[in-house]
């Protein structure tokens, strides 16, 4: 079964996929905006911090940034937060890596202190690295300072009742389910490199511009089905290769077999019942 | 359609002509058949007059 892109809220409305840079989003804002979140922040990271003396705190009223996507060139941190400058100090920051499944990349947790170190007595008098992940995702979560859960960050919005809040809970709790239905992806350099050599092989044998296919990517265990498109062909009309099973499906998105089998009959023998596995 | 076995970095790649054959296939019984669909399944006109130029 293909992993369903959109989900259904309580009310039976589909809602949008929920994906990691969702996570940087609310962060992002919520540090900006509220000091009782950067409260709840330092008070849950301190939980279970290796050393809590590098969780530095700070008056309650001073100025926190929030940046998604800082680049240096030490790499990437999802959000980089400082808090706590004064007249005269420089911030302390929090580097800070969201993951909902994707695996850690090589020396990931190293990267970050790397790039912490870096800034320091520039940027920022100190600073801490922090990975927000659910509570199960892998144990290389130690070499950051903190770990903070999905759930307790999630609990921190259920307990709000304004709507903006409940709605953060709710994208939250997606994030948690999403984990929960999948585990982490760890990037597979074979299936990767598979993946690439099918890519090649498709630029250089199917007509171009005809087609649309899946481009080169990062993979994991077993990302193994493959999906074409005609450009002609209207929304959702595609073919799946599943390369383990060798089984080759034409998806069409209907809910009716019925009118399938007029297909069916001026094929004969060529064409399989059509079933309705998933759509 | 013959399956992959072996994804490690050392395998050897498979028959891909042997894939594309097959998609092909299924691409062109669905692109001959288009007509029989509903038309929200259906090749518009304007492009099946292209796919067939």
């Amino acid at each position: 079964m293909p992993v369903p892109k959109e989900d259904s809220n309580k009310h039976g409305k589909l809602v949008s996929p929920v994906e990691e840079r969702h996570i940087d989003y609310i962060l992002e804002e919520e540090f900006s905006v509220s000091s009782e979140f950067l409260s709840f922040f330092l008070q849950q990271a301190r939980l279970n911090a290796n050393d809590k003396s590098r969780i530095v705190g700070c008056m309650q009223d001073g100025e926190c940034i929030a940046v998604r996507s800082a680049t240096t060139e030490k790499g990437e941190t999802d959000l980089l937060v400082k808090y706590g400058a004064t007249d005269r100090t420089l911030p302390i920051a929090i580097l800070i890596e969201d993951k909902i499944r994707a695996g850690f990349q090589p020396n990931q947790p190293k990267r970050y202190r790397e790039r912490g170190d870096g800034g320091k007595g520039k940027e920022w008098s100190e600073y801490w690295t922090c990975l927000v992940a659910h509570t199960k995702y892998s144990t290389d979560g130690e070499d950051f300072d903190a770990v903070l859960s999905l759930e307790s960050i999630q609990e921190y919005f259920a307990s709000k009742t304004d709507e903006r809040s409940r709605f953060r809970a709710r994208i939250l709790e997606q994030t948690i389910r999403k984990y929960e239905a999948t585990g982490i992806q760890i990037i597979d350099p074979g299936m990767t490199r598979f993946r690439s050599m099918y890519a090649s092989e498709c630029a250089r044998s199917l007509q171009p511009g005809q087609w649309e296919y899946d481009k080169a990517r990062d993979a994991w265990w077993d990302d193994t089905w493959f999906y074409f498109r005609g450009t002609a062909w209207p929304k959702g009309v595609q073919i799946r290769h599943q390369a383990r099973t060798g089984r080759i499906d034409l998806i069409l998105p209907s809910s009716d077999p019925t009118p399938l089998r007029a297909v069916v009959e001026q094929w004969g023998g060529l064409v399989p019942a059509p079933t309705t596995a998933w759509n | 359609m013959p399956k992959v076995a072996d994804f490690s970095l050392d395998a050897q790649p498979p028959e891909f002509e042997q894939f594309f054959a097959a998609i092909e296939f299924l691409a062109g019984l669905y692109e001959k058949s288009s007509n029989l669909l509903p038309e929200a399944l259906r090749i518009p006109d304007i492009q099946k007059a292209l796919l067939t130029e």
